[in-house]
């Protein structure tokens, strides 16, 4: 049910979950199924508003390149409420950091793929004759969870869900947490529970536990890097290039067998992408990525400048490409790319002391900076597609000027995927939270989403973000 | 054969020899601001 203004403060709960996110709404449906009784507590409401997103607003030190009010949305559902879709689990070598692997996410996959209502088919095949290169496979969800799923909490028995409420202080002793103050529609109350789990996204769950760190409640362990290995996924376009794409097309026969789907991003159901083997990325030291080639539309002229600006290097060569193009065996193509970005400890959020929201409390504060690492890798793999079209002559790629240029400073775009900043280790000198997402030092605070990821490879994150919270219900369902 | 099969048999006569050739290697060349990726005999 929803609880709109009157609440009976006396009412016991199993679980407070902070945050109605793909990570909380998961997190309470599995519960509910268990019959245990759950308070979900979202700040935002029914649908996002300007008045809510304001208390998002936050302060940029850095190359961050998003306004932080703009990338997440504080509302029912979430960022679901705007994101693309693209959905991939993480590879194995993903977790090479994390406490737990790969086979410990695998048995949820199947149950994550059906609540974002995509199939479950991740395929990878070696791009042809390469051993360095790969081709991907990402399912596209339409699902918002914010239209999902409200009527089913609507008239849910076991769950209640409490909209326009912010969490304010979180309050208890000895590690343990008891009751949870709130602000709901201008009123003070307080919530009482087992367990709390606070789900709020990539920036919120490292900001809320900065602010009740503040409050020195002993409620978890002291001295965590709370905040700290905040990452993102780089999105930039690395080039563009004249492809032969009848060859393309026929050549890389694959057991996909879709490779031209790559470029149908709009309305495809999947997707593709190149991306580069774990053995090449061992080799050459770099992080994990993924390229999409996006082909052209013979109404797209762009080659033109392309092969006006090749004649002036290699003119028999762009005779031979301009020759193709008449013929519409060859057309252009752009190269973008979404990697990965290491966890760095300098890169972190803070609390800001310049923004206060609406509530009395600071903002979030983002120090970001991305490493030479992470130009290196662009670099990298696109200068081994290059070495692929030249080697089997289907192409030439025009590599944007960033990547070769050292004093060239790298701006990158970015995929709205906040992650790290409470993150999943062996102990609290360098992570917050355990494998089985418990706070440090804490007997009963958790934490969900992708804060807690120690990486985050390539891919969107989300799919993730819901393996997790199975698996989280799954334990909690074990304790309560 | 249908224009398409004729392609892909078409496409697998040239691409084969390529196999047992060396990998070139790929040079960079700057026009303007960006670079780009070619062999040594691209003239």
């Amino acid at each position: 049910m929803i609880i709109k203004d009157s609440f009976l403060e006396e009412k016991y709960y199993d679980v407070i979950i902070v945050g109605a996110g793909p990570a909380g709404i998961t997190l309470a449906n599995k519960l509910e199924e268990k019959k245990f009784n759950v308070a979900l507590i979202e700040a935002g409401s029914e649908d996002f508003s300007a008045d809510s997103q304001e208390y998002y607003i936050g302060e940029n030190v850095g190359e961050f390149p998003q306004e932080t009010d703009v990338s997440r949305l504080r509302m029912f559902g979430g960022t679901t409420g705007h994101w693309g879709g693209s959905s991939r689990p993480l590879d194995a070598y993903d977790f090479n950091n994390w406490p737990i692997k790969k086979k410990n996410l695998d048995p949820y996959v199947e149950e994550a793929s059906k609540i974002i209502e995509v199939k479950n088919e991740f395929r990878e095949v070696p791009f042809p004759n390469s051993k360095n290169l790969k081709i991907i496979e990402f399912q596209v969800s339409r699902v918002r969870f914010g239209e999902k799923y409200f009527n089913d909490m609507k008239n849910s028995k076991y769950i209640d869900l409490f909209l326009n409420t912010n969490l304010l202080e979180i309050n208890g002793e000895n590690g343990k947490f008891n009751k949870a103050n709130c602000l709901m529609n201008g009123k003070k109350i307080n919530i009482s529970a087992k367990l709390l789990v606070i789900a709020t996204g990539g920036i919120e769950n490292s900001r809320i536990l900065l602010l009740n760190e503040r409050k020195e409640q002993k409620l978890f362990a002291t001295k965590m890097p709370i905040g700290e290995y905040w990452y993102e996924h780089p999105f930039s376009e690395l080039g563009k290039a004249i492809i032969n794409e009848k060859i393309i097309n026929s050549y890389l026969r694959t057991d996909l067998n879709h490779f031209v789907n790559m470029y149908h991003t709009g309305d495809a159901s999947v997707t593709y992408s190149i991306a580069p083997t774990e053995n090449f990325i061992k080799d050459n030291q770099i992080l994990n990525s993924c390229i999409w080639l996006v082909l052209h539309k013979r109404t797209n002229k762009g080659w033109k400048n392309l092969l006006k600006d090749l004649f002036c290097i290699a003119p028999e060569l762009s005779n031979n490409m301009l020759k193709l193009i008449d013929r519409k065996v060859s057309c252009g193509a752009t190269l973008y790319s979404s990697w990965e970005q290491e966890g760095q400890k300098n890169n972190k959020i803070v609390l800001s002391d310049k923004i206060i929201d609406k509530n009395g409390y600071p903002g979030p504060k983002i120090i970001y900076k991305k490493s030479n690492l992470v130009k290196r890798t662009a670099k990298v793999c696109v200068e081994e597609i290059g070495k692929y079209l030249i080697d089997y002559n289907i192409g030439r790629i025009r590599a944007n000027s960033f990547l070769f240029d050292d004093e060239e400073s790298f701006i990158s775009g970015a995929g709205w995927h906040h992650m790290g900043g409470t993150i999943m280790g062996d102990n609290p000198k360098n992570a917050v939270v355990d494998k089985n997402l418990k706070l440090f030092g804490s007997k009963n605070i958790y934490v969900a989403g992708s804060s807690v990821f120690p990486s985050g490879g390539h891919a969107n994150p989300t799919i993730t973000i819901i393996q997790l919270s199975l698996r989280l219900a799954e334990h909690l369902s074990k304790i309560i | 054969m249908k224009k398409r099969n004729f392609i892909k048999v078409l496409f697998s006569i040239f691409i084969i020899p390529n196999f047992l050739f060396e990998k070139k290697k790929v040079i960079k060349r700057k026009y303007s601001k960006n670079y780009w990726l070619l062999s040594k005999n691209d003239k």
